[in-house]
């Protein structure tokens, strides 16, 4: 425990620093292992406060390792039955932006589960085919590379 | 390489040496051979066969002739900017690379995602529950060269 109040506390200060992203991989690190030992809190602790530590600015990759990090947060809600706030985290990482990219087709995905947790079928199977289209394209690209 | 005009004091020279030469004084002072000629011309000149004492005046006058200067700027000019390229440009690159935050990443330059990944996320996103467990492991692998190669980029 002390262990994770420490890390908290290092993203608290760290809001901001230009190392932002050394900072995300820590984190992230750190939650696979709260994860392993079952200790989703903490997790959830770790990964929100990477959300709340993220910089104003930081272009592509702050999306990216912001998407990501709320598609984890979307997975623990769900793995918890809270599809409201597997909804928001999903919501909050798809109004980021961004390209039909990999980070994009996880959030639909983890969208579309919030949807059909809440018996939205139909907007689940809406939300499911938009990631299936990003993932079909990514698949092409990594099957046949220009 | 074209000469250039003799200087002031190259010129008081010459001046000197050809009043020296008409026997008339001079303020500057020729050099002393170009004066021992000079007067071995001047007052010897009677005795001297005339086409020696011409050839001796051409040498005299080729001997005090001001020398073309030694341009300096074809050699050190490019020295300069060789030095300059070789100083500021890794200095210039270096400060930029430090003000590079490691937010500057396209897309483009994210690792690309596997097979199985992709395959674990389609599973996924055909309502398949126990698929999302595979997504999440995959992913795991994923970020781990995803920040191995946010870390390169921000080196």
């Amino acid at each position: 425990m002390k262990r994770l109040l420490a890390l908290v506390l290092l993203f608290a200060c760290s809001s901001r620093r230009p190392d932002w992203a050394v900072t995300v991989a820590q984190g992230h690190s750190e939650a696979d292992h709260l994860l392993d030992s079952g200790n989703r809190a903490g997790a959830r602790a770790v990964l929100e406060a990477i959300v709340a530590g993220a910089p104003d600015t930081g272009g592509e990759t702050r999306r990216v390792l912001l998407q990501d990090t709320l598609f984890r947060l979307a997975r623990l809600a769900l793995d918890e039955h809270d599809a409201a706030a597997a909804a928001r985290h999903a919501d909050a990482g798809l109004a980021l932006g961004g390209e039909d990219d990999l980070f994009v087709a996880n959030l639909l995905v983890v969208r579309g589960a919030a949807h059909e947790a809440r018996g939205e079928s139909a907007l689940a199977l809406d939300v499911y085919q938009r990631a299936l289209r990003i993932n079909e394209a990514l698949l092409q690209k990594t099957v046949s590379p220009p | 390489m074209k000469d250039e005009e003799p200087t002031p004091e190259e010129l008081r020279e010459a001046e000197a040496l050809a009043r020296a030469l008409d026997g008339a004084p001079s303020e500057a002072a020729p050099p002393p051979e170009a004066l021992e000629t000079a007067a071995l011309l001047r007052h010897g000149g009677g005795e001297l066969d005339p086409a020696r004492a011409q050839a001796l005046a051409a040498k005299l006058r080729a001997e005090v002739r001001p020398r073309p200067r030694r341009r300096w700027w074809p050699v050190l000019v490019p020295l300069a900017l060789g030095v300059a390229v070789m100083v500021i440009l890794p200095s210039a690159l270096l400060l930029r690379s430090r003000q590079l935050p490691p937010s500057i990443v396209s897309s483009a330059g994210l690792p690309a995602p596997t097979a199985a990944l992709l395959t674990a996320q389609a599973e996924a996103a055909r309502g398949r529950e126990r698929a999302l467990g595979a997504l999440d492991a995959q992913m795991r692998s994923y970020r781990r060269a995803l920040f191995a190669r946010l870390q390169e980029r921000g080196r």
